[in-house]
């Protein structure tokens, strides 16, 4: 889709300047038309009044000529030309005046010779005139033929560019295709390979913090088993402190009680899990626990929750495996 | 019907198994094992008695029965003159001052001569300081000349609630006491009270007395008088002070020991020549000869079974305790530590003896657990003799000596506390708790 659109674009964008090019070249032909036309005219019209000094005018005139037919820039010098004819006109009037008869000879002469002259003059003129209209037709002709040519040879070359660039775009973009795909191979590959060496790495750093994790929990219980040891010693040598125990015909007795704390070491309950069967021993060991104002418990609330949140005592009066 | 059967133990079955489960899936709890007490005294405090009318007597009874708990080794009373407050009622008791004296016990009480009858009336209570709750209440009436009675009571009360032992306190001692009176020796068999007062003569001699041992009952005494020159074994009845004479056989008439069900009697005769123990039914006085030794047998004393003796002999060579079967008269020895372990006495549950054992020089009071042989010596004077067991089990009175006198010690049978009887008799010594009677 995109690479259509790619190839259409430029020829789209193209024909806008070209359509301006051909206005452009129409205008300007015109307008070299229209200047023709008033330096034509001016040709013919202003003619059969004036003197002789055509010649000069004329010769003003030849020089412009080939210039006049020129692009469209020179619209308004077009028009100015005719200025300059005016200028000749006074210097026919000074040459010196010969005698009467010579002079009327003369001037019969001159005037047939003037006329004569002014015949060829006219039929020079008129032939000149005729041919440079041919002439300037061919021009014209040509010119436009040449403007056609050239815009005939202008739009295949533009047309022939077009396809270059057209094709040279579709290879560019095959190739680009091409390479991208290529590219995108590459990338996947080289995806795989990150992915892979990523998650080899994220395996890795698991595998780590896994191990240091475990060596954490690992120092964690360790560290927990002092303090929970520590804190058992405490624990007995205050419940120690605290019982007296009743005297006792049996030596087996044995009571064991369960008791809550709070985090504080504060006695939330104690109660009697297994009885001696002796009213009395259980009491003392209840008396013993409640006489405990506050248990030695560890800070760490791990260590609390996990062994001193609850737990048991067996009082016995005799020795028994620790 | 049977399937229905079959769903129900498939359904106890499975609770059953949920139940192991959640049993094995609870964290091992924590176990502390207590095997040592602080000490075995346990602290109380007994306020004295109040005596709202001002009709209470001029004695103050709850010292007897500080003195009573002291005496066990049991118990620690408070010092009155430490006491926060004074407390007669039960709406007067703030367990916190109390606690804070470090009490575990409470005794109060009120006491009154009754307007009509002259008796003396007492209330009191027994309170737990640390569960903070009445554990008894008492009334009793006594005659104006009985009080200290009436004290022996209420100690064996309070220590009975506390202890779930009975009390000893009501019980009596009988003992032997040598005065020098005009250059010559006067010997005093007398009874009192465990504490030693009220002290009554049953016999006076200036010949010695001894080995006294009392009746099942408590009503009699059998003990051994050379007050013929020649020693004899008597009985007497203590109420009527009548007496009569046992044995005077030649030789040694001696050791007398009444059975546990008071029909016959244990005795050390040498009328065979050799000192031997004999039996004798006291219905008919027909005597059996129980041992067969060349060696001294003497000192018998009967398991409270009434199938077993122990006594000492020195048929190996020094004096030892034997154990003799009753019915296959076959004697082992029970002591082997020491060269010296003589006059052993059954505890009233037969468990253990108590006896006179010679550690180098010094001669103490050790008791055998009889089930493992394992000795403890209870006492560390240097020439402690004549231990005689309270009928509760827990306290032991022996003689010991102080100076150049001996005098009556009681100790606790743990190895406890150690009180002496008042020293108000010269030399005192034979030592005999009684039972606790009928």
């Amino acid at each position: 889709m995109g690479v259509a659109d790619n190839l259409r674009d430029p020829v789209k964008q193209e024909s806008k300047p070209r359509a301006w090019k051909s206005l452009g070249l129409s205008v300007g032909l015109h307008v070299i038309l229209l200047g023709l036309f008033f330096v034509g005219w001016h040709w013919t019209t202003p003619t059969p009044e004036k003197e002789p000094n055509f010649i000069t005018a004329r010769l003003v005139q030849e020089q412009r000529l080939p210039t006049a037919p020129h692009p469209v820039k020179q619209e308004a010098q077009a028009a100015t030309p005719p200025a300059p004819k005016a200028k000749p006109k006074p210097e026919p009037k000074k040459p010196p005046e010969p005698t009467p008869q010579q002079k009327a000879l003369a001037e019969k002469k001159a005037a047939e010779e003037a006329a004569r002259q002014k015949a060829i003059a006219l039929q020079q003129a008129k032939e000149k005139k005729a041919e440079e209209e041919k002439r300037k037709q061919d021009a014209e002709r040509k010119k436009r033929e040449e403007a056609k040519r050239k815009a005939e040879a202008a739009e295949k070359q533009r047309l022939a560019e077009a396809r270059k660039k057209k094709e040279e775009e579709e290879k560019r973009q095959e190739e680009a295709k091409r390479k991208e795909q290529e590219q995108r191979l590459q990338n996947l590959v080289q995806q795989a390979q990150e992915a892979q060496k990523k998650r080899q790495a994220e395996e890795a750093l698991k595998a780590e913090q896994e191990r240091q994790r475990a060596a954490a929990a690992k120092a964690q219980q360790a560290r927990a088993l002092t303090e929970r040891d520590k804190y058992i010693l405490l624990i007995k040598q205050r419940v120690t402190d605290h019982w007296f125990r009743p005297p006792s015909t049996d030596s087996n007795l044995s009571t064991v009680v369960t008791i809550r704390l709070l985090p504080t070491g504060e006695l939330i309950s104690a109660t009697i899990k297994d009885s001696s069967g002796n009213a009395a021993f259980d009491n003392s060991v209840l008396s013993a626990i409640r006489s405990i104002s506050r248990f030695p418990v560890p800070d760490d609330p791990t260590v609390f929750n996990e062994y001193f949140r609850q737990l048991s005592f067996q009082f016995s009066p005799q020795g028994s495996p620790q | 019907m049977i399937a229905g059967l079959m769903m129900r133990i498939i359904r106890f079955l499975v609770v059953l198994c949920s139940f192991s489960l959640l049993a094995q899936s609870a964290r091992a709890e924590l176990l502390i094992h207590i095997t040592k007490a602080a000490s075995d005294a346990i602290p109380i405090a007994i306020v004295p008695f109040a005596s709202p009318n001002g009709t209470g007597p001029n004695e103050d009874l709850t010292q007897i029965v500080r003195d009573d708990l002291d005496m066990s080794g049991n118990f620690k009373s408070l010092d009155p003159s430490r006491m926060l407050s004074l407390p007669s009622q039960g709406s007067q008791v703030y367990y916190r001052d109390w606690r804070l004296l470090g009490q575990r016990y409470l005794v109060i009480g009120q006491i009154q001569r009754g307007a009509t009858d002259q008796n003396y009336h007492v209330q009191y209570e027994l309170f737990d300081v640390t569960q903070q709750k009445q554990m008894l209440k008492s009334n009793l009436t006594t005659t104006a000349n009985n009080l200290r009675s009436l004290a022996h009571v209420i100690s064996d009360q309070v220590y009975k609630a506390i202890t779930g032992v009975r009390g000893a306190f009501s019980t009596r001692l009988a003992f032997v006491t040598l005065d020098k009176e005009g250059g010559k020796s006067v010997y005093r068999l007398q009874v009192s009270d465990v504490d030693g007062q009220r002290a009554q003569v049953l016999l006076k001699s200036t010949q010695p007395i001894l080995s006294p041992d009392w009746s099942p009952d408590a009503k009699k005494l059998a003990y051994v008088s050379f007050e013929t020159g020649q020693p004899a074994i008597y009985i007497q009845d203590i109420a009527t002070g009548k007496r009569q004479k046992l044995t005077d056989f030649q030789g040694l008439n001696s050791a007398p020991a009444w059975s546990p069900d008071g029909k016959d009697m244990l005795m050390t005769l040498s009328k065979d020549g050799n000192a031997e123990i004999y039996e004798m039914d006291l219905a008919n006085r027909q005597l059996t000869r129980l041992t067969h030794h060349w060696a001294i047998d003497t000192e018998a004393n009967w398991a409270p079974d009434g199938r077993q003796i122990v006594f000492t002999s020195d048929r190996s060579g020094g004096p030892q305790i034997y154990q003799m079967d009753l019915r296959t008269q076959d004697a082992k020895r029970l002591t082997f530590g020491g060269p010296y372990n003589a006059s052993p006495r059954y505890s009233p549950d037969g468990k253990y003896i108590y006896y006179v054992h010679r550690d180098g020089g010094n001669f103490n009071i050790a008791k055998m657990n009889l089930s493992t042989g394992e000795q403890t010596i209870l006492t560390h004077t240097d020439l402690d003799d004549s231990p005689s067991v309270a009928p509760n089990g827990r306290m032991l009175i022996y003689c010991t000596h102080q100076g150049t006198k001996s005098v009556l010690s009681v100790i606790s049978v743990d190895g406890g506390s150690k009180y002496f009887l008042p020293a108000k008799f010269g030399d005192v010594r034979e030592p005999a708790w009684s039972p606790f009677g009928s």
